[in-house]
């Protein structure tokens, strides 16, 4: 039983780098939600339809550089520390946010956005009472995963100096020392179920008491 | 009061709408009707200008839509579509009151309204609390109907909604939809593919055949008298049985000679056997002491029993076909009794004559017609 005593003794320093890791995933998710459902739904307008495939296009091909690719290049222009560790988060985030956004706003049934036009709702009334409410569980599943990738990407920012349970897992490879290595990974594992958990939640309650989530997910069917 | 006037739409080189002009009086229901790809949809769609048109004018209430606000216009017009299009994530009562929540009305106000609709459209209340999903296809339609009844606009634009529902739920809402459109007076433009509704619920009939308008008449003229052979298919060659739909038994009496034979209870078979022959029926009805009819004695009985009173031969009055029926009604009649001579009863239940096949050919050959519009009813 000495492995778990040993794993347990990580504890004080879990805490401390825990404060940091969700330091990087708060505010990199945050700014990914923040720029990342506004651009969905800009890219589901009418009038931008026809560049929106075209930029889904090149969001898909920038989510294949590897992260750490990505934290490479953003460290060579932001140099080490939090900000290029954030801005390389927020990257790999950014795409689940942006697709889920733009294609559950797209395949809401033409004729509920025909209602809400007929009924003289203007383009604003439309999206904040009809669109969104509708395409919320598809925009929010897009947020969930994007958090799960983050949370699982976020250890790389320990190579850029970032900090995290990063340093736990890295500097376990380094001194060959598995306890070290798995108390980190298992405390990213963690986070990660519990974020998910704090989501899917909100989620719910968004959803007032899965009533709007079965006519939600019907819609998808229909879709 | 809705009018088009040279009404155009163009997509590039084709007229999805060409030159379309005619009015849809205050208080009637208009039903666009034609082939799929017949510009019906088109048409319509312009009249909120969801779809905006190329030339020509279209007035509704009186006022240009060109003068209006496209927001505005569409406030005060009534939207129904085949697919319902209700908001999955409001409740029945919030779906009922977007448009009075659009114009500004207080809560309290608005969530009166919806309840009424419901009352109105005879859905349980209980049901404002719902969410669309959780309703049948028919309850939903009905609450789409409400929804667009909900700011009491004067217009109504009905793009098929009724065409979605099962056949059964669907006569039963078209029925619904008319006796609720005898007390609101609505000008409604209703879409259809479908000639028996059409003639069921139109005061007149628009036919559109690609893009332009082949004839605009009532019903019974659009039956009678066909302005073209493709109208003429289109309505259908049994016409002259779709016609029996919109003309009433009280019709055919007016046709048929005032002076109809009737037996008493105590008269003899053979006088009985010896009227019809005079009168050229197979049935008579005997009439009680009170002038009330209590049975029908058929020719065939009376001369197979030769001897005997009347009283001891009758057989019952199959259901009763009354002056208001339509004569659809009264020819099916006819035939599933085997019967020349139809008896009609009033409300009263007294004896008011006969249709025979005689009068039905002479009230199918008046021109003209009676269907009476909605309004005038």
């Amino acid at each position: 039983m000495d492995w778990l005593g040993e794993l347990v003794s990580y504890g004080p320093d879990l805490w401390v780098l825990a404060q940091r890791h969700l330091f990087l995933v708060g505010v990199s998710m945050g700014l990914a939600v923040l720029v990342g459902v506004p651009l969905g739904i800009l890219l589901s307008r009418a009038a931008l339809r026809r560049v929106a495939e075209g930029a889904m296009q090149a969001l898909n091909v920038g989510a294949t550089v590897p992260t750490l690719a990505v934290l490479a290049l953003s460290m060579s222009v932001l140099g080490i520390g939090i900000a290029p560790a954030i801005f390389g988060l927020w990257l790999a985030t950014l795409l689940p946010v942006v697709r889920n956004t733009y294609a559950g706003l797209a395949a809401l049934p033409p004729a509920l956005l025909d209602a809400a036009d007929g009924m003289g709702m203007t383009g604003g009334q439309r999206l904040r009472r009809v669109e969104l409410p509708n395409a919320m569980p598809v925009i929010f599943a897009g947020i969930r995963t994007g958090a799960t990738v983050n949370i699982g990407t976020a250890p790389l920012a320990s190579l850029i100096g970032a900090g995290g349970f990063g340093d736990l897992i890295f500097a376990g490879i380094q001194l060959y020392d598995p306890i070290m290595m798995l108390a980190g990974a298992l405390a990213t594992a963690a986070l990660a179920l519990v974020v998910d958990g704090v989501l899917a939640s909100i989620q719910r309650g968004l959803a007032a008491g899965g009533r709007r989530e079965a006519a939600g997910s019907a819609l998808l069917q229909a879709a | 009061m809705i009018a088009f006037q040279n009404v155009t739409k163009r997509y590039g080189e084709t007229k999805a709408v060409d030159d379309v002009s005619f009015d849809v009086p205050s208080g009637e229901i208009c039903v666009l009707l034609g082939p799929s790809g017949c510009g019906k949809t088109t048409l319509m769609r312009m009249v909120n200008r969801l779809i905006p048109k190329t030339s020509g004018r279209i007035e509704v209430e009186g006022e240009s839509i060109d003068d209006l606000d496209p927001v505005q216009l569409r406030r005060r017009i009534g939207y129904v579509i085949q697919q319902i299009g209700l908001f999955p994530n409001m409740t029945v009562e919030e779906n009922i009151a977007v448009v009075p929540d659009l114009l500004g009305w207080k809560r309290a106000r608005s969530r009166a309204r919806a309840g009424e609709l419901l009352e109105m459209l005879a859905l349980d209340p209980a049901l404002l609390s719902r969410y669309p999903a959780e309703l049948s296809g028919g309850q939903q339609q009905r609450v789409g109907v409400a929804r667009a009844l909900a700011a009491d606009p004067p217009v109504l634009l009905m793009d098929e909604p009724f065409g979605a529902i099962d056949p059964v739920n669907r006569a039963v809402i078209q029925e619904e939809f008319l006796a609720l459109q005898r007390r609101l007076q609505k000008t409604v433009i209703f879409v259809s593919h479908d000639i028996d509704e059409a003639l069921l619920l139109g005061s007149r009939i628009a036919i559109l055949r690609e893009g332009r308008l082949v004839q605009c008449d009532t019903p019974d003229v659009l039956l009678q008298r066909p302005a073209d052979p493709f109208v003429a298919s289109f309505v259908g060659e049994d016409r002259v049985l779709r016609r029996l739909r919109l003309l009433t038994v009280a019709d055919a009496l007016a046709a048929d000679p005032p002076a109809a034979p009737t037996l008493q209870p105590n008269d003899r078979l053979p006088l009985a056997a010896a009227m019809m022959e005079e009168y050229g029926q197979n049935d008579l009805v005997v009439l009680g002491e009170d002038g009330r009819a209590t049975g029908l004695v058929r020719l065939e009985e009376a001369r197979r029993q030769g001897e005997g009173a009347v009283r001891d031969h009758m057989e019952p009055l199959p259901d009763p076909v009354r002056p208001e029926d339509d004569l659809r009604a009264a020819a099916s009649s006819m035939l599933v009794g085997g019967l020349t001579a139809v008896p009609c009863i009033d409300r009263n239940g007294r004896f008011a004559g006969y249709v025979t096949p005689g009068g039905i050919a002479r009230a199918l050959s008046r021109r003209g017609g009676r269907r009476p519009s909605i309004a005038a009813e």
